[in-house]
C-alpha cells in the first residue's frame, strides 16, 4: 500500500513544501513620497539660483565608460522614501568600468565619492575580474556596466559581467553597502534567464515599490534586444519578470514614475535606419509595458537617461543628433514625456568621433541635479546644476560645458 | 586463467562500463588548475546551475545503468520523449523572444505550473512513478532554494539536459526510420 502511494506522498511534500515557501508578493504599488513631504521639495529645488559647474572625475585608467551616480541617503532602510533630514552636506557616489578599453581584461569597477563643496575624492577599485570570479565561483572574462540603486541607509551595486563571448552573454550581479559604499557585501548572480542565465544588462536606476521591493529595468540582448522589467525583493531575490515588447530593437530602458500605478520608460533604439528614442508605458506599476509611439528625438543608438524634476517635469539627457555621440544635450517635456523640449546642450564636438555619451541623471535632496557621462571614452565628466538654470536656458544650442 | 588485469580489462570494455569509465575520468580532469580556477569554474561558467532532474539522471544513469534503462522504457518511451524535447525547445524559443510571451516568466510566482504538475501526478502518477518521484525532489529543492535560481523552471530542467536528450533521440529516431523504409 505504502510502496503504491510512496511517488504521490512524496510529490505531495514536495508540492506543499513549494506552495508554502512560495512568495506571493503584493499587488506592485510604486512608491511615493508623501504629498507635504514633496511640495516641501518642490519648493526648496525651485528656490535654488540659477547655476552650472561641472568638473571631472579622478582617471585611474587611460579608458573609462559608463558611469552611474547614486545620492547615499541617511536613515534607516524601511520605509522607503523616508530620508531622514539632516545637515550633512549631499554625499554622491559615482561608479564606471575603466581599463585599457572597453571589454579588455583589464577593466574594473572604479568609484568615487562627492560631497558638496568638495571635488571629487581618488577613485578606489571595487571590483576586478578576478574578485568577480572569486566571488562569483566561476571565470569572468571581462566587467561591464555598473549601476547604483540607493535607498535610506542602504546601497545597491549591481553591475553586469560576462563569462564567455560578448555583451550578449551577460548577467548581472548584486552587490550591497550598509556603509555608505565604504565597502561591499560578496556579489550574488541573479538568474534572469532560461537559456544558461544569458544576457541580462543592467544601465538606469530602478524605483521603490511600496512594499520595499524593487523594480529594475533591465535589458536583453541575445538573439533580440528588448527591455524587461524585474522585481526583487529587498534581498535581492526575483519576484517577478515582465518583456517591455516593442516593435523594433531597443535597450536600456529608463523608468520615471508619475503615480502609483503609471510609469513611462525612454528606450535606445537599436533598430536598423533611422533611429529615435523609444517609449513604453506601464498603467498597472510594471506588471505590463506597452509600446508607445517613438518621440521625434533622434537616437543614435546611444544610451538615454531620464527623471523626474520635483517640479513635476520629466528632464532627459541622450544624443538628440543622428549617426553620432558628439552631442550631449537635456531635453525637457512639461506633459509626462508627450512631447520634449531641447533646453540646454551640455557639450558638443565638430568631429564625429568625440564622444560624450551614457549619461546618468539624479536630483539629489536639496533639489540640485546632477549629471555624469562618459567624455571622449578616456574619463567621466560630473556635471551640476538647478532647475532654474533649465528655466532659464539662453540659447540652448550652445554648449554649456566650454571645450 | 583469468588475472585481474585480465578481468578489469574485460570489464572495462562493456560498453556501458566503458562510458562510465570515461565521465568520471572526466569529472576527475575538472578539479585540474587552470589558472587560479580549477576547470570546472570554466565550465559553470558556461553552464550555470543545472536543474536537480539533470543531478539525479545522471547519477541513476552513472550508478545503476539497468535500471536507468528499465525506467526510461517504461515511462519515458521514444514519442514521449519527443514530445518532451520538442516542448523544451519551445519554451527556450518563447522565452529567448521578444514577443509578449514569455513562459520563464512564469516560473517566478509559479502557481500555473504547481497546477499543471498537480494535474499530470494525479493522472499519471501510477504510470510513472519515478517520474512523480523526481517532480517532488525538484520541488522540494525549490522550496529550499537550493539553486540561486528564483525561478521554479530552472529546477525542472535546463539547456544541458535538452541537448543531451536530443542527441539521445538522434539514434532511435533514426532506426525508427529505417524500419519504416524497409517495412
Amino acid at each position: 500500500m505504502l510502496k503504491r502511494w510512496f511517488p504521490t506522498i512524496v510529490f505531495a511534500v514536495g508540492l506543499l513544501a513549494a506552495i508554502i515557501t512560495a512568495t506571493l508578493p503584493e499587488r506592485p504599488q510604486f512608491a511615493e513620497p508623501e504629498k507635504t513631504a514633496a511640495a516641501l521639495a518642490a519648493t526648496q529645488a525651485a528656490a535654488l539660483p540659477a547655476r552650472f559647474a561641472w568638473s571631472d572625475l579622478p582617471r585611474p585608467t587611460p579608458s573609462a565608460h559608463a558611469a552611474t551616480l547614486a545620492e547615499v541617503l541617511p536613515g534607516t532602510r524601511l520605509p522607503v522614501l523616508k530620508v531622514e533630514q539632516d545637515n550633512e552636506p549631499v554625499h554622491l557616489v559615482a561608479a564606471w568600468f575603466g581599463g585599457s578599453r572597453e571589454g579588455a581584461a583589464d577593466v574594473s569597477l572604479y568609484q568615487s565619492d562627492w560631497y558638496a563643496n568638495a571635488s571629487w575624492l581618488p577613485a578606489r577599485e571595487i571590483m576586478t575580474r578576478q574578485h568577480a570570479a572569486d566571488e562569483l565561483g566561476r571565470n569572468i572574462r571581462k566587467l561591464g556596466n555598473p549601476l547604483f540603486v540607493t535607498e535610506p541607509g542602504r546601497l545597491h551595486l549591481f553591475f553586469v559581467s560576462v563569462s564567455y563571448g560578448g555583451w550578449a552573454g551577460s548577467a548581472i550581479n548584486r552587490s550591497t553597502s550598509t556603509d555608505g559604499g565604504k565597502s561591499w557585501k560578496p556579489s550574488q548572480r541573479i538568474v534572469t534567464s532560461p537559456f544558461f542565465n544569458l544576457s541580462t544588462l543592467v544601465r538606469n536606476p530602478g524605483v521603490w515599490l511600496s512594499d520595499g521591493s524593487l523594480g529594475l529595468p533591465v535589458y536583453h540582448e541575445f538573439i533580440n534586444k528588448h527591455g524587461e522589467w524585474l522585481r526583487l525583493d529587498p534581498e535581492g531575490r526575483v519576484l517577478a519578470k515582465n518583456r517591455m515588447p516593442m516593435p523594433r530593437a531597443t535597450l536600456q530602458p529608463a523608468v520615471v514614475v508619475l503615480d502609483g500605478q503609471r510609469a513611462v520608460s525612454a528606450l535606445r533604439d537599436a533598430g536598423p535606419g533611422e533611429n529615435q528614442v523609444q517609449w513604453a508605458e506601464t498603467g498597472d506599476a510594471g506588471r505590463s509595458w506597452q509600446a508607445g509611439s517613438a518621440r521625434t528625438i533622434p537616437n543614435p543608438n546611444s544610451a538615454v537617461a531620464m527623471i523626474g524634476l520635483r517640479d513635476g517635469s520629466l528632464l532627459m539627457a541622450c544624443n538628440p543628433i543622428g549617426g553620432n555621440r558628439n552631442q550631449l544635450s537635456l531635453l525637457r517635456s512639461s506633459d509626462q514625456g508627450s512631447t520634449w523640449t531641447l533646453v540646454r546642450v551640455i557639450e558638443q564636438s565638430a568631429d564625429d568621433r568625440d564622444e560624450f555619451s551614457y549619461p546618468a541623471l539624479i536630483q539629489d535632496r536639496t533639489g540640485e541635479v546632477h549629471l555624469v557621462y562618459t567624455h571622449l571614452r578616456r574619463g567621466i565628466r560630473h556635471a551640476r546644476f538647478t532647475e532654474a538654470w533649465l528655466n532659464n536656458p539662453g540659447t540652448p544650442n550652445v554648449p554649456a560645458v566650454s571645450p | 586463467m583469468m588475472t585481474p588485469d585480465n578481468l578489469f580489462l574485460r570489464t572495462a570494455r562493456l560498453p556501458y562500463v566503458r562510458a562510465r569509465i570515461y565521465v568520471v575520468a572526466l569529472a576527475a580532469v575538472m578539479f585540474i588548475p587552470w589558472g587560479d580556477l580549477i576547470l570546472w569554474r570554466y565550465v559553470y561558467g558556461f553552464i550555470n546551475d543545472l536543474s536537480p532532474t539533470t543531478w539525479v539522471l545522471f547519477f541513476v544513469w552513472l550508478g545503476f545503468p539497468q535500471g536507468f534503462h528499465f525506467w526510461v522504457k517504461e515511462e519515458l518511451p521514444l514519442k514521449r520523449r519527443l514530445i518532451l524535447w520538442l516542448s523544451m525547445v519551445g519554451f527556450y524559443v518563447f522565452s529567448l523572444g521578444s514577443g509578449p510571451f514569455d513562459p520563464y516568466a512564469y516560473g517566478y510566482q509559479p502557481w500555473v505550473i504547481l497546477a499543471g504538475l498537480s494535474a499530470w501526478v494525479v493522472w499519471r502518477s501510477r504510470a510513472a512513478p519515478c517520474l512523480t518521484v523526481l517532480l517532488g525532489m525538484d520541488l522540494a529543492i525549490f522550496a529550499l532554494h537550493g539553486l540561486s535560481s528564483d525561478n521554479l523552471w530552472d529546477y525542472l530542467f535546463d539547456p544541458v539536459l535538452m541537448i543531451v536528450l536530443g542527441i539521445s533521440l538522434i539514434r532511435p529516431l533514426m532506426s525508427h526510420r529505417k524500419i519504416r523504409t524497409q517495412s
